[in-house]
């Protein structure tokens, strides 16, 4: 190729990356999302590399294959290889820097790697100049430029894989003849892994994890989450009022700086609960998870609910065939099954007498709630209901039930309200029955 | 036309207008063997209808037409499906009292004594800011403060100050939650009332009441899940139109719409059977209406034709439960002590306030009773003392009769308009008389029972009671309250609708307000 040709081409490829510095300079990766097409073409950076690394790597095995004299014609080819290399390093650097602007992606690593591969490009490019013109310069460009070539990828691998993808598993003398320390092992049984961790994953990690770390912050790793992000350290030991992370989740949703932002789901009461006691006990992988629980206030700690009942719906056959027979309702109180049954009477309060009292023995210690307003049941009824050992709220009002009824029910212990309104039941006989110190409502209006 | 001629093939039918194979001469057999085979016309034609519907299935998606296929399977999830409550309520049953036309808190909750130095001075624009205001007002050369015409005096344990207008509530104050700080962002009666309603400014979505029928059912099938309760005019008042869309179940199934009684008369018309038609007679036409309406539900799987069925069924049911509902002849003496004697006239306000006592007994889910004519734009002294006294003594007596029959700890009362009033006066401002224009950044509400906080105020308003300095309280909020109390999370009670899963809150983030929960 006359010499002149050649530097009118090396002319072209420089005026193809010239716009490069000044795209990473001007519009550098800020970890936004934007423009669909560029992300689609973009995305073939990972795969369209491998044809200049692949080139790259040809023209120095070529040059040594072409030492052998039978081998000679090899060096033929050299030009054109190089040449190629060129062009698809070019290429590869404009793919990389779409995928880098537009696919939301920051930090100093993919930023080295930019440089790198635009160092690259320029570089190839030299060398491919310097082939047709200056045998000794090309050799010294040929053996930087593979140097540089061996460096870019290695970033490129660490975006793509994370930091740690090829020594992870490495036998431990090579890694320490590497330098590299071991990351120490998190304890599988420990409060971080079992409780903190989780909640980071289902939560973080979708957004800071190792392709894709926002702020510049990843939280895969509990290296990670210590190391911080790119204003520091996110988790201050001890200290959940000054570590930012806490102070993020814990915002209202409507701040800017809520996190997860953009709309992905919040953490919930107990995951943040969760995460301030694992600040509170020193934000480290060596507690227990056992050792953890009770280093807060216990006040703070919401007991769950007691079951009132026992899990209704293996009786729900049962259930069935006594509101159809007895012309009642048994309503679950809440779609949590142990919260128990309403016994509702309200559409046909005249059929409801003693015997369909006595009828609700298969269920008598399902119901927390009997509806029993302006039935029939009387006095000889109580002492169905006084079996129905987990009620709590009874109704009777506008009932033929007297004092002498009331006496039946002293026997439901956690009775906490009981409406004998417009009955025939007497403050005195009430007084003598001895209700349970839990009732707290108790109604008399209109009785006698 | 000469048949010969148009065939000019034996296979040809010409589309079936003209002579086909079966107009030659053949012996029958073999005319019937030709026409069993398919002919190359008869594949190609049947090929490019199935291709043409095959087209058109991907046009449509396949969700159309697999809906016309399975279009008598139940349209909509039954409130069983639903499996509400998400958690045992508070609340079994809510009983709103809903005062139509905005009345001005300034007058009778929100006390602001600091206000009569400043009569006939102008509100300053700070206040205002860059509020657009009404029509009504916004011409106006200036916006002199009209101090409240009335005094307010301390009443409960705690020391709540509320206005002389209503001796009567004023006495229960301890057992009312006072929200002064609801806000809305209407400032014109019809969306305002249809956002506290129905949670929207635009008509067609369900309201409240129709939410919490079909989330939550009915609890005495011989009743309404939902009944809504127009009480009587008041003479000379300023009344705004109300219309059934505020009590209206929107995209849900008809069957959860409000039942509206009327105010005069027996409360639902044409309920007793004509002379000479028997109850039994009834029974088998009614069972004869609904299996000629089960064939056309059968047919076209349209739900309103399951509604109509439901309300057909209601109705027969309704002819024995509404009289014995509606005839208070059993009420004790102390009912009526309670109540007063404006209670016996039907349409009042205290008698709907009983009705609805009495509904709230027999299991009828949602009560709303609403008072027009609190549209005060002028002579508030003239009309504010006789809206104050058709409400004041029916809204006590709710509350403390629910209360004496330990009712109130599960039924939620609630008290409010669409808006505020303004402390400018609209029109002329003399020491005798003001008027007030529609406020929608700040107005009172109350709630009583049914899991509220009793005794608290929640909420403040600046000493102009024009802008909120603590705590505000906007309208999906209280409406997310109000569900939360009946054992429903508002973000859970949706229905998917013109690609929404709706819901009465809305798609602006809303919040239960734990402050109003006891």
């Amino acid at each position: 190729m006359p010499l002149r040709v050649r530097a009118w081409m090396v002319a072209l490829g420089i005026a193809a990356i010239f716009p490069l510095p000044i795209l990473l300079l001007q519009a550098p990766p800020d970890g936004l999302q934007r423009a669909e097409l560029a992300q689609f073409l973009g995305r073939f950076h990972p795969l369209a590399v491998h044809i200049p690394i692949a080139l790259l790597l040809l023209v120095p095995l070529l040059e040594c294959a072409a030492l052998a004299r039978e081998q000679r014609h090899l060096r033929q080819s050299v030009d054109f290889v190089l040449g190629l290399a060129a062009a698809a390093t070019i290429a590869s650097a404009w793919l990389g820097w779409m995928l880098a602007w537009s696919g939301g992606y920051e930090g100093s690593l993919v930023t080295r790697h930019m440089w790198g591969g635009f160092s690259l490009a320029v570089a190839s490019l030299a060398c491919w100049g310097l082939y047709g013109w200056k045998r000794s310069a090309y050799a010294l460009a040929m053996l930087a430029t593979v140097g540089l070539l061996i460096w870019t990828s290695d970033q490129g691998g660490k975006l793509t894989h994370g930091d740690s993808f090829l020594t992870e598993h490495a036998p431990d003398p090579l890694r320490r003849w590497l330098g590299y320390k071991r990351p120490p092992a998190v304890d599988p049984t420990s409060f971080y892994a079992m409780r903190v961790q989780p909640i980071f994953e289902e939560k973080c990690v979708l957004c800071h994890n190792a392709g894709k770390f926002k702020g510049k912050l990843r939280l895969d790793t509990y290296e990670h989450v210590m190391r911080g992000g790119k204003d520091g350290p996110v988790i201050q030991p001890g200290e959940p009022g000054k570590s930012e992370l806490f102070r993020r989740v814990t915002l209202p949703p409507e701040s800017k700086d809520f996190m997860p932002a953009e709309a992905k789901p919040a953490l919930s009461g107990p995951e943040i609960k969760v995460i301030e006691k694992w600040i509170v006990a020193g934000a480290t992988t060596h507690i227990a998870d056992a050792e953890i629980q009770g280093l807060l206030p216990s006040s703070e700690e919401k007991a769950p609910a007691a079951p009132l009942t026992a899990d209704y719906r293996p009786q729900s056959q049962t259930i069935a065939t006594l509101e159809s027979t007895l012309g009642i309702r048994l309503v679950p109180r809440s779609q949590n099954p142990t919260d128990g049954l309403i016994l509702r009477t309200d559409s046909a309060p005249t059929r409801c007498n003693d015997a369909t009292l006595e009828q609700l023995a298969p269920v008598a210690n399902l119901i927390v709630d009997a509806e029993l307003a302006r039935t029939q049941v009387t006095d000889k009824g109580m002492q169905a209901v006084a079996n129905f050992s987990n009620l709590r709220f009874l109704d009777l009002s506008k009932t033929a039930v007297t004092s002498a009824g009331v006496k039946e029910l002293t026997k439901l212990e956690k009775l906490e309200r009981l409406n004998l309104t417009q009955t025939r039941v007497t403050r005195a006989g009430l007084a003598a029955a001895k209700m349970n110190p839990r009732l707290k409502g108790l109604y008399l209006f209109e009785a006698h | 036309m000469n048949p010969k001629k148009l065939i000019s093939h034996i296979c040809c039918d010409n589309h079936g207008e003209g002579p086909s194979v079966y107009d030659l001469p053949l012996p029958k057999s073999l005319r019937e063997e030709w026409l069993r085979l398919a002919s190359r016309r008869h594949f190609l034609g049947r090929m490019g209808k199935t291709l043409g519907w095959a087209g058109l299935a991907v046009l449509m998606g396949d969700k159309l037409l697999a809906g016309a296929a399975s279009a008598a399977e139940p349209p909509l999830p039954s409130p069983e499906a639903l499996h509400l409550p998400n958690f045992p309520p508070a609340a079994k049953r809510c009983i709103y009292l809903f005062m139509s036309g905005a009345p001005p808190q300034m007058d009778m909750w929100d006390y602001k004594p600091g206000l009569s130095a400043l009569y006939d001075k102008d509100l300053p624009d700070s206040v205002r800011g860059n509020q657009p205001l009404t029509g009504m007002t916004a011409g106006q050369a200036r916006f002199p403060i009209a101090p409240s015409h009335w005094k307010f005096s301390q009443q409960g344990n705690a020391g709540r100050w509320v206005g002389d207008l209503l001796p009567w509530t004023g006495k229960m104050v301890d057992d009312l939650t006072l929200v002064y700080s609801l806000q809305t962002d209407a400032i014109n009666h019809e969306p305002a009332i249809l956002l506290m309603n129905t949670g929207n400014m635009v008509p067609g979505k369900p309201s409240l009441g129709a939410w919490l029928s079909y989330g939550l059912g009915s609890m005495n099938e011989n009743l309404p899940t939902f009944v809504v309760l127009n009480s009587a005019l008041i003479p000379h008042s300023n009344q705004q139109p109300i219309s059934p869309k505020l009590w209206g179940s929107g995209f849900l199934s008809n069957e959860y719409a409000g039942v509206a009684f009327r105010s005069e008369g027996t409360p639902v018309l044409y309920l007793d059977n004509p002379p000479g038609l028997s109850s039994a007679t009834r029974r088998e036409l009614v069972d004869a209406v609904n299996a000629i309406n089960q064939l056309t539900y059968d047919e076209l799987g349209d739900p309103e034709t399951h509604t109509r069925i439901q309300e057909y069924e209601m109705a027969f049911r309704m002819q024995t439960s509404v009289p014995e509902l509606a005839d208070m002849g059993d009420e004790p003496a102390s009912t009526w002590t309670l109540y007063g004697e404006d209670a016996k006239k039907a349409g009042t306000f205290a008698h709907n306030c009983l009705l609805a006592r009495r509904m709230a007994e027999r299991g009828v889910r949602f009560t709303q009773i609403y008072q027009r004519g609190w549209d005060v734009h002028g002579d508030v002294v003239g009309m504010l003392p006789k809206l104050c006294s058709a409400t004041d003594r029916g809204s006590y007596a709710l509350v403390t009769d629910l209360k004496r029959r330990g009712m109130l700890d599960d039924t939620l009362v609630v008290w409010g308009g669409e808006f505020g009033r303004t402390v400018y006066s609209q029109g002329g401002l003399s020491k005798d008389n003001y008027g007030r224009d529609h406020h929608p950044r700040c107005f009172t509400v109350w709630m009583s029972g049914g899991g509220a906080k009793p005794g608290i105020a929640y909420g403040e308003t600046d000493e102009y009671c024009y802008n909120i300095v603590r705590d505000p309280v906007p309208v999906r909020d209280f409406n997310a309250t109000l569900l939360h109390l009946m054992g429903i999370d508002h973000e859970r009670l949706t229905f998917k609708f013109q690609g929404l899963d709706q819901k009465l809150t809305g798609v602006l983030l809303a919040k239960v307000v734990t402050g109003l929960l006891s």
